[in-house]
């Protein structure tokens, strides 16, 4: 247990984003040696993109974990606490054993909050009667048992009138499910049901074409607008609400795979450093605090504009590090972050299109090829090569 | 005229009088007492000096010191071409830094990825996964025509009509036969346009 109540910079969440900006900063200044503190209780690090592949059968849940301990990077603190409180002001922060930690810079990476209680039902039906979820460890595998050993009926996909992480994986189970049934020959007497809160299946209209297409090939029946509220799992029936009439629609699932809202965490949302939805509330563009000028955030607990992705983190990361040395050294040259973020979409096991977007919605992709194709070397890509670029690139500061 | 003692006594006074002073007397004997050492010392001095007067004129010798040095240190004198090579090394320094700044993160993160066991071995099981299927097919194949080598070996059996009619009808022949004649269609198609 580190003595130290004082340090230069404090970061909030150990994280993809908390453990990618302590890295990046030591790498920065090894002055910082010693004076950075992480404060995150957990004690296991997982790669969640990857559990995908895990709810599709393709890979084992254990690669996607590993000791937290193993990952804080060499001159940094590890406090392993929760956060209770800010005090920007005092520029402090206060942990759930009443610890008081003081800062001179504050980053926030405290990831996003699954609000599993806010569908009725869901919490206590998770894992089981058919109801799985790939957004969480504990019950990803249930979601290759209920697809393996489907026989058929209605298979339901959702999709939250919330910001989720990975904006793409309520679907790409979806397209992987439609593979598996086709291939134990259960397809014909299926029907795949896509029910989300959204307006329609991809805000970047390059790749909804392709989506769509993929949609039609697969006879999938889609909902928009209709949010789960209810899960009755005994008699094994959704409940959604339809987002323009307020009606509610109920329909009975063989199996269904339920993507939870989500929101920012409780400790942030009631705290001065929350705009009015509950992020941390932060300038677009240089992630810095737009009222408390020594506080950055990064990643899903801010209302950055753009899909909560791993890919977005790896962006803005850089950005963040550079402008808070700026900061700190009283130097010139902070850096703009464009709103980059990324959604492998698998659809199908062997085939993935690679989106790639900014703020704007526009493609901002990094092969010379049209990304929008499917592509079984995008797969390979999701596969292989990202966990690999994970945890020894973007972990360790360097990619 | 010659001198009398008592005049060879007056010109010696001044030194005298100098011997009877008691510093004087002190340094005389110690320079007396250090007076060995300096003629070892004088007489070392003499035998190098000689030995260097010596080896300046044997020719032999100075050609051979100074050969053997141009060989060793030859090596190392700056030509026109390496001097010139290191004012362009100078010039380019600023962009070399620039290409090493972007390569070594990269090379960071294949050295940190090739001792992480855990990746190295998910990328293995990986590579495995791919391989496999194919390298079944490949040796499938293999197999397949090695069978096929020794069963043609065993049948001694003599080929006549009969025997291609039979093959003909058979539905591997057959649609082997098929896709030829629709390969020598398609070919010969843009020469008839």
């Amino acid at each position: 247990m580190n003595d130290l109540t004082d340090y230069k910079v404090i970061i909030v969440g150990g994280g993809s984003a908390g453990i990618t900006v302590a890295a990046r900063l030591l790498k920065e200044s090894r002055a910082l040696y010693g004076k950075i503190a992480i404060i995150d209780p957990a004690e296991k690090h997982y790669f969640q993109p990857l559990w995908t592949l895990v709810g599709g059968g393709v890979v084992d849940k254990k690669v996607t974990e590993r000791e937290q301990s193993t990952l804080i990077p060499d001159g940094i603190a590890w406090i392993k606490e929760a956060v209770e409180a800010f005090f920007p002001d005092e520029q402090s922060v206060v942990t759930a054993s009443g610890n008081k930690l003081s800062y001179e810079f504050l980053v926030v990476a405290a990831g996003i909050q699954i609000d599993w209680h806010k569908v009725k039902g869901l919490k206590e039906s998770i894992g089981k009667n058919g109801v799985c979820s790939n957004y969480s460890f504990d019950y990803v595998e249930s979601t290759w048992e209920n697809i393996r050993n489907f026989s058929g009926g209605n298979a339901i996909f959702t999709n939250p009138n919330t910001p989720v992480k990975c904006g793409g994986a309520p679907q790409k189970i979806m397209y992987l499910a439609d593979d598996y049934f086709r291939k134990s020959g259960v397809r014909s007497n299926s029907t795949i049901h896509f029910f989300s809160g959204a307006e329609s299946i991809f805000g970047v209209k390059k790749y909804a074409d392709t989506l769509n297409r993929v949609i039609e090939r697969k006879g999938i029946e889609t909902h928009y607008l209709h949010n789960l509220v209810e899960i009755n799992a005994p008699q094994k029936k959704a409940f959604f609400k339809n987002l323009s009439t307020d009606e509610l629609v109920t329909i009975s699932y063989d199996m269904i795979h339920v993507v939870p809202p989500m929101s920012s965490p409780d400790f942030i949302k009631k705290s001065p450093l929350a705009a009015d939805t509950g992020w941390v509330d932060v300038d677009p563009y240089t992630l810095r605090h737009k009222k408390y000028g020594n506080v950055f955030g990064i990643g899903d607990c801010t209302n950055l504009p753009t899909s909560k992705t791993g890919a977005a983190i790896r962006k803005q990361a850089p950005v963040l590090v550079q402008n808070l040395l700026c900061l700190m050294n009283q130097k010139t040259g902070m850096q703009k972050y464009n709103g980059y973020t990324s959604c492998p979409l698998v659809t199908g096991y062997g085939s993935l299109v690679l989106a790639e977007f900014d703020y704007d919605s526009k493609p901002d992709e990094s092969f010379p090829f049209d990304q929008a194709k499917e592509r079984y070397s995008m797969y390979l890509l999701k596969k292989q090569v990202l966990p690999i670029v994970y945890w020894n690139g973007m972990l360790k500061g360097l990619l | 005229m010659q001198k009398t003692t008592i005049d060879h006594l007056s010109d010696l006074q001044p030194l005298l009088s100098l011997l009877s002073q008691k510093e004087i007397q002190n340094s005389l004997i110690q320079t007396l007492e250090k007076l060995p050492e300096l003629v070892d010392q004088y007489s070392a001095l003499e035998r190098n000096i000689a030995f260097i007067k010596s080896v300046l004129n044997d020719k032999e010798s100075t050609e051979y010191l100074l050969g053997g040095l141009e060989d060793e240190i030859g090596k190392y004198i700056p030509t026109k071409d390496s001097l010139e090579a290191l004012m362009a090394l100078v010039h380019n320094l600023p962009k070399y830094t620039k290409y090493l700044s972007m390569v070594e993160p990269i090379m960071e993160f294949l050295l940190s990825t090739s001792r992480d066991q855990e990746s190295v071995d998910y990328l293995y099981k990986g590579a495995q996964e791919i391989a496999g299927p194919i390298q079944q097919k490949v040796e499938y194949g293999w197999d397949l025509i090695q069978r096929a080598k020794k069963e043609a070996d065993k049948d001694h059996s003599p080929v006549n009509i009969f025997t291609v009619f039979k093959l003909i009808k058979e539905p591997a022949v057959q649609r082997s036969i098929h896709f030829v004649k629709a390969l020598l269609t398609l070919a010969s198609e843009p020469k008839l346009k």
